[in-house]
């Protein structure tokens, strides 16, 4: 299965205008210095055990500090249990420590550490530390622009910890995951650029997965994605991510993303 | 050695009246239209910078100057590389007033030191452009092809060393290699 979508993904880029900017995971490269971004992602994904929709809504705010490192800062809020509560913040930082480039293309390699604190409930083996944990993630990340053809793939260690006081971490459960993604992009619209207005149209596919360290728990999702990006400044970006393969609990799976992206140039 | 210092004793330097006009510069490493915004906003920002017109499909931009306004191309260079890109190519139009310009050897134009490579000796009146061959300025290739027409350590280190001649400038001054 796995196989046959990597396949599918190579097809759907083999002849189009490469696009990073990816829905569910992030290229190496990073957004341009001194700029501001502003993004508002939401996901809707259906709880297999309440038959409800899980709302999630992470605002978030970003800064390229310099040429190679770029940080977020989000907060989390979701309606998970009943009313649309605040459950907790995150910041994200990545370097970008190795840049080879020529004309349209790039091959970009950099790393990234995420930090977490969340105070709901822990109610699955699914380690998700961008919205349902507390906990910390360092990876690796390396993207090839080749001409028309742009692959991006990343690995990282992910440490859940106690949801706060009141939500310890299961002592039954792995607190520990390695996350891996392999990530693809098509531009297709517009046919060939002429000016910053143009509306972009770019298609992604996206494998997601994660592998619990210390049992024989994990899960690989499929990504597909749709990305309108308007005037070269503000993003919008519909994806769904669907489950191939689990034998983790997971209570909601299977769901929707919005996100509404605007960056700010010469901002800082 | 020997050539090193043949090569430092033939170099000469005159001040010379001349105007920088404009650049085109192409950018390398993207190919989205948000990239190419993010290059043309930040050369856009440049103080000297009057106007600029991309070219998103080529990644090349064509940037006129302010009149009477000091020009620094490493300006141009760190505007692109903080944007997240790298620079393919600079060349930049000038008018000259007569000024001399021989083989691997330093001129100083309108403050600037420029160092000619694969030139014939000429005399540059009028319109002329010429491209920046330093590191980060041109692709690596470019870069290394150029390297063979000195054996001057400035080319290594852009800016003035000792083997050069004192009246061209204090070593350390920056020193831009081009070619026309």
């Amino acid at each position: 299965m796995k196989k046959q979508f990597f396949i599918v993904a190579l097809l759907a880029t083999s002849h189009a205008f490469a696009q990073e900017l990816y829905v569910y995971t992030d290229p190496a490269s990073n957004m341009p210095a001194k700029t501001i971004g502003i993004r508002a992602t939401q996901s809707f994904f259906k709880d297999e055990y309440k038959g409800t929709t899980n709302y999630h809504i992470l605002p978030e705010v970003m800064f390229g500090i310099n040429k190679n490192l770029m940080v977020h800062a989000e907060a989390f809020v979701s309606n998970r249990n009943k009313a649309l509560t605040y459950e907790g913040v995150g910041l994200y930082a990545k370097y970008r420590f190795y840049s080879k480039d020529d004309v349209h293309k790039h091959f970009r390699m950099a790393t990234f550490v995420r930090l977490s604190s969340n105070n709901s409930d822990i109610h699955q083996d699914e380690i998700d530390i961008n919205a349902h944990n507390s906990g910390y993630q360092l990876g690796f990340v390396a993207t090839q622009l080749l001409h028309k053809v742009a692959l991006s793939s990343s690995v990282s260690y992910v440490q859940a910890m106690n949801n706060g006081s009141a939500n310890k971490f299961p002592t039954n459960q792995a607190n520990q995951a390695v996350n891996y993604t392999l990530s693809f992009g098509k531009l297709l619209l517009p046919k060939e650029y002429t000016n910053y207005n143009q509306t972009n149209l770019n298609v992604m596919v996206e494998l997601l997965g994660q592998k619990l360290v210390g049992n024989s728990k994990g899960y690989l999702d499929v990504a597909p994605s749709l990305q309108l990006i308007i005037n070269s400044q503000t993003r919008l970006d519909i994806g769904y991510r669907h489950q191939i393969y689990s034998n983790a609990l997971r209570t909601a799976p299977n769901g929707f993303l919005l996100r509404i992206e605007h960056l700010l140039f010469n901002a800082l | 050695m020997r050539n090193i210092l043949l090569a430092c004793a033939v170099l000469f330097a005159i001040n010379t009246q001349a105007q920088f006009k404009q650049a085109n510069l192409q950018a390398s490493g993207l190919t989205c239209s948000m990239c190419s915004k993010a290059i043309y906003k930040a050369l856009s920002a440049v103080p000297f910078v009057e106007k600029v017109d991309s070219d998103i499909k080529n990644s090349s931009y064509n940037i006129s100057f302010k009149n009477n306004t000091a020009v620094d191309f490493d300006a141009l260079k760190n505007a692109v590389t903080g944007a997240g890109f790298s620079v393919a190519k600079l060349t930049i139009t000038a008018n000259f007033d007569n000024v001399k310009v021989q083989n691997d050897a330093h001129v100083i134009v309108q403050g600037k030191t420029l160092h000619f490579l694969n030139v014939p000796n000429q005399t540059l009146s009028g319109s002329k452009t010429f491209t920046v061959v330093d590191k980060n300025f041109a692709t690596a290739k470019e870069y290394k092809k150029f390297g063979q027409y000195t054996t001057m350590k400035c080319y290594q280190t852009g800016t003035m060393e000792s083997c050069c001649a004192k009246k061209d400038g204090a070593i350390g001054t920056r020193v831009y290699h081009v070619t026309i």
